[in-house]
């Protein structure tokens, strides 16, 4: 069963190799190719986009064919492509866009676009649109339709389009406002969007003054669409101003090359040359002269700050009775005609009991009827230090009227301010300050510090040193730990060391208990300890046996170890005399044991030492 | 055998003595009299300068306090007070600087704390902070809550409960990998709290801060009178000392704009 089902398999993957080996290249590649529309619904003379996209997963892609558009001039509006090589995947798109403008209303078809791969025809659907008549346009005025081409020069005489800038006035004062508006006009149609740039107005606050006009003007039996542009300009300085020239650059079509062509090339054209070609066309405005007066000196009031128009100015208190260190707010509005954004702050001088600041302010800019209006204001605190009834005085507000042509000043009516006794009060110095701020501003700073202990002397950089070296210490700790702990391990683990390591300790505990028996005198113990000391220095000192010690094998190992053949000799000495006296009772007193003591214990420390120097 | 000292020896010997007896009395006396004697004047000192700011009389206030800090004191209380007295008597900057060495010496005194974010409300240039890191901000404000004794100490104390655990676990073998990695953490606990002690250590001893103290000075683009004029700084204006050139400071400011000051027009911190 098993073997059939593995039969099978390699059946399968075979009949798959085999389909992927004789299946062509063109039936693998997916195409596919759709069209659309910006809009479906177009007046008469307006324009609609029509895009082609067609993705495949081949590495170039023919271009498509329209259907016949008899209803509709068609324009070329260029292609974008891309090419993708995912997962080993090629894969290319293309999206070719054509401008269309129907030549007549109702109801039109654009038929299937057609794009023909390896024999195999892809299409896609039909699209309708419906073309309604143009808007109608507002009857041109008499003066419109007598009036010349605005300026030859600013125009194309191949070209029915024009561009002219026009200043509302010729004559202001500083600051005044001039409106500047720009026309373009347009009697044939474009291949793309124009291009604007307006002049760089360096020595002008300029506002825009939306939204753009568009009309329709005639002018020599021509019907223009025109399109206007207005800039309100405030001049900053006296003198001669010149605007420089508007530049607009609009793409028309470019007849000329294609009457320059060969007759019979039409033969030798792709495509995409049966569209008309465009050509960029720049137009220019001639400059414009403003003659910028300045504002009169007689009369001008000192407090004057240099605002121009028709302003008027208007206060309300948020409170009129508060406390001391309470704040009072007074929104100041100036409003009217003119640079809005030069209005400053009103002058007002405040009574010796108040602070006062300004918590920030509001512009409120209009454009209405391509007119610059509007309004500005500002929010003033008072702060009162101390309680009583006082009168705030009106705020004061100086400008300059160009009709009037003379220096106008308004001022607001002074106000009755009743404070109330508060928590405290406080001198500090007038400072400016943030609205939101004002908060802290109702208390004082807090009061001094009371000497309730000695004053401190100054650290200096040395006196942290015991604290920096603090850190050391624990770590010193921790290595101590670390090597003790290690030790143990090396005793626990190593029988040899461990003997060595205790050899001395534990024959000076053991040379203590012989003393006491050389003191009583006892030969044969005390020698016989002698000699077990002995031996078991030996061999814990060497790791081995102390019993049954040979003079040859005490030799040896000491002359391997590299100690003094005299301490050799002096070891086997005493244990000879250990031996000797051990087999022949009666020998010595308590003194000559004392001395044998003395010559042991000598011999042990000398021996010890060189052992401690060789190890070293 | 006995010594027999012939007499010039025996008197230098006395003289000695003598000497050494004084000595022995004085040096003591300097560690206990005379810093009372000096706690004595200094608490004067100070008394006086709080008479004279109850009485309104600032300036002298402030010549006592300052009188005190020339005589080697570095208190809180006199920082403190002092910048209560400058700013009473209109001088914000040097407001802003005592209340700032207030700070050094106690960073979470909240009566430090409140005059100086009341007396900043006075500022008039209010700079933003320069794109930072929060984290970098954070850190920052975190070393400066806290002295740099604190700061050692808790490291201190910290390092020394770490080995003790450490050495318990290496001596007992006790707590397995489990037990390292709570040590490993205890140890990145004490590397952020060394952390914060140099960062502490830096600020306090080498970084060179400074305060407008005039009403209105030039930021300018180079050293001297000729180079552009940036902007104007106001009293109080806190800034950063980069380097000196004559008469005048390289600084840079809050919001990483970096100017040249006259020396005259701020002081250091």
């Amino acid at each position: 069963m098993m073997n059939k089902m593995m039969t099978s398999g390699r059946s399968g993957f075979l009949v798959l190799g085999v389909l992927l080996v004789l299946v062509p290249p063109t039936v693998r590649a997916a195409v596919n190719i759709s069209a659309s529309v910006d809009r479906t619904q177009v007046a008469l003379e307006e324009s609609l986009t029509y895009s082609l996209e067609i993705t495949g997963d081949v590495k170039s892609l023919p271009d498509p064919v329209l259907p016949a558009l008899a209803d509709f001039d068609v324009y070329s509006s260029g292609r974008t492509q891309s090419y993708n090589w995912v997962n080993g995947q090629e894969s290319s798109s293309v999206t070719v866009n054509y401008i269309m403008v129907p030549k007549k209303t109702g109801p039109l078809t654009i038929g299937p676009a057609s794009l023909t791969i390896d024999g195999h025809v892809y299409r896609t659907n039909p699209i309708t649109i419906t073309v309604s008549s143009p808007t109608p346009s507002p009857p041109p005025t008499q003066q419109q339709q007598d009036r010349t081409v605005p300026d030859q020069t600013a125009g194309d005489r191949r070209h029915r389009l024009y561009v002219e800038a026009e200043l509302d006035r010729d004559t202001i004062y500083v600051n005044q406002c001039a409106t500047l508006s720009f026309r373009f006009y347009r009697g044939e149609r474009l291949y793309a969007s124009p291009e604007y740039r307006p002049p760089s107005l360096t020595d002008f606050w300029k506002e825009d003054l939306p939204p753009n006009r568009k009309f329709y003007r005639t002018i020599n039996n021509v019907r223009y669409d025109v399109t206007e542009i207005k800039t309100a300009l405030f001049p900053i300085s006296a003198g001669e101003k010149t605007i420089d020239a508007f530049t607009l650059t609009a793409m028309v079509a470019d007849d000329r090359r294609r009457s320059q062509r060969d007759p019979f090339g039409m033969f030798n054209d792709d495509f995409f040359s049966i569209f008309r070609q465009g050509k960029p066309l720049t137009l220019s405005t001639q400059p414009s002269q403003l003659a910028v007066l300045p504002l009169p000196s007689a009369g001008r009031p000192p407090e004057f700050s240099g605002l121009v128009g028709s302003f008027d100015i208007t206060t309300q208190y948020d409170n009129t009775t508060v406390a001391v260190n309470e704040p009072i707010t007074a929104k100041v509005t100036i409003s009217g005609r003119g640079n809005i954004k030069s209005i400053t702050e009103p002058s007002v001088v405040a009574p010796d009991d108040f602070r006062l600041y300004n918590a920030g302010s509001e512009e409120n800019i209009s454009k209405a009827g391509y007119k610059v209006s509007g309004s500005k204001t500002f929010e003033e605190v008072f702060v009162p230090r101390r309680a009583g009834t006082y009168e705030l005085p009106g705020f004061n507000l100086t400008y300059f009227d160009p009709d009037q042509r003379q220096y106008i000043s308004r001022h607001t009516p002074p106000v009755s301010i009743t404070v109330t006794p508060g928590e405290g009060e406080f001198s500090i110095p007038p400072r400016a300050a943030d609205a939101e701020d004002i908060g802290y501003l109702a208390k004082d700073i807090r009061f001094l510090k009371s000497l309730d202990g000695p004053l401190e002397r100054a650290r200096t950089v040395s006196s942290h040193v015991l604290l920096w070296l603090f850190q050391i210490v624990p770590v010193i700790g921790f290595g101590i730990v670390m090597i003790a702990r290690r030790r143990r391990d090396h005793l626990e683990s190593d029988v040899a060391y461990r003997r060595a390591r205790y050899a001395r300790k534990s024959a000076k505990k053991k040379l203590a208990n012989i003393r006491k028996l050389a003191a009583a005198a006892d030969a044969p113990g005390f020698y016989s300890a002698v000699a077990d000391v002995l031996a078991d220095y030996f061999g814990d000192r060497f790791n081995c046996s102390g019993k049954g010690l040979t003079r040859v094998n005490i030799s040896t190992t000491f002359e391997q170890a590299g100690l003094n053949t005299g301490l050799t000799e002096e070891f086997i000495s005493i244990l000879d005399r250990c031996d000797q006296a051990r087999f022949a009772p009666g020998s010595g007193g308590a003194e000559s044991l004392l001395e044998e003591y003395a010559r042991a214990k000598d011999c042990l420390d000398r021996l010890d030492r060189a052992w401690q120097k060789r190890s070293a | 055998m006995s010594l027999t000292l012939s007499p010039s020896r025996s008197v230098a010997r006395r003289f000695l003595a003598i000497c050494l007896f004084v000595v022995g009395l004085v040096c003591p006396l300097n560690f206990i009299v005379l810093p009372s004697c000096h706690a004595q004047s200094a608490a004067a000192t100070f008394d006086s300068a709080t008479a004279c700011y109850e009485r309104g009389d600032y300036p002298g206030a402030v010549a006592h306090f300052a009188e005190l800090t020339r005589q080697g004191f570095d208190d809180l209380r006199i920082w403190y007070n002092m910048g209560n007295a400058e700013f009473k008597a209109g001088h914000l900057g040097l407001a802003i600087r005592a209340y700032l060495r207030a700070q050094r010496l106690a960073p979470r005194d909240p009566d430090v704390e409140a005059n100086l974010q009341f007396i900043q409300l006075y500022t008039a240039d209010k700079l933003e902070q320069s794109g930072r890191l929060f984290l970098l901000g954070w850190a920052d404000h975190l070393a400066g809550r806290f002295t740099l004794r604190e700061w050692l100490v808790v490291a201190g104390i910290l390092l020394c409960l770490l080995a003790l655990l450490a050495g318990i676990k290496v001596w007992f073998d006790l707590g397995g990998r489990a037990g390292w990695y709570w040590l490993g953490f205890g140890l990145l606990l004490w590397v952020l709290t060394i952390g914060g002690a140099a960062r502490r250590y830096h600020d306090d001893y080498f970084l060179k801060s400074g305060v407008v103290v005039v009403a209105e000075t030039d930021v300018r683009g180079g050293p001297g009178d000729d180079y552009t004029l940036q902007f104007s700084g106001h009293d109080g204006l806190l800034f950063t000392i980069d380097r000196q050139e004559s008469n005048w400071y390289l600084v840079t400011f809050a919001n990483g704009i970096k100017g040249w000051l006259q020396v005259v027009a701020v002081t250091r911190i």
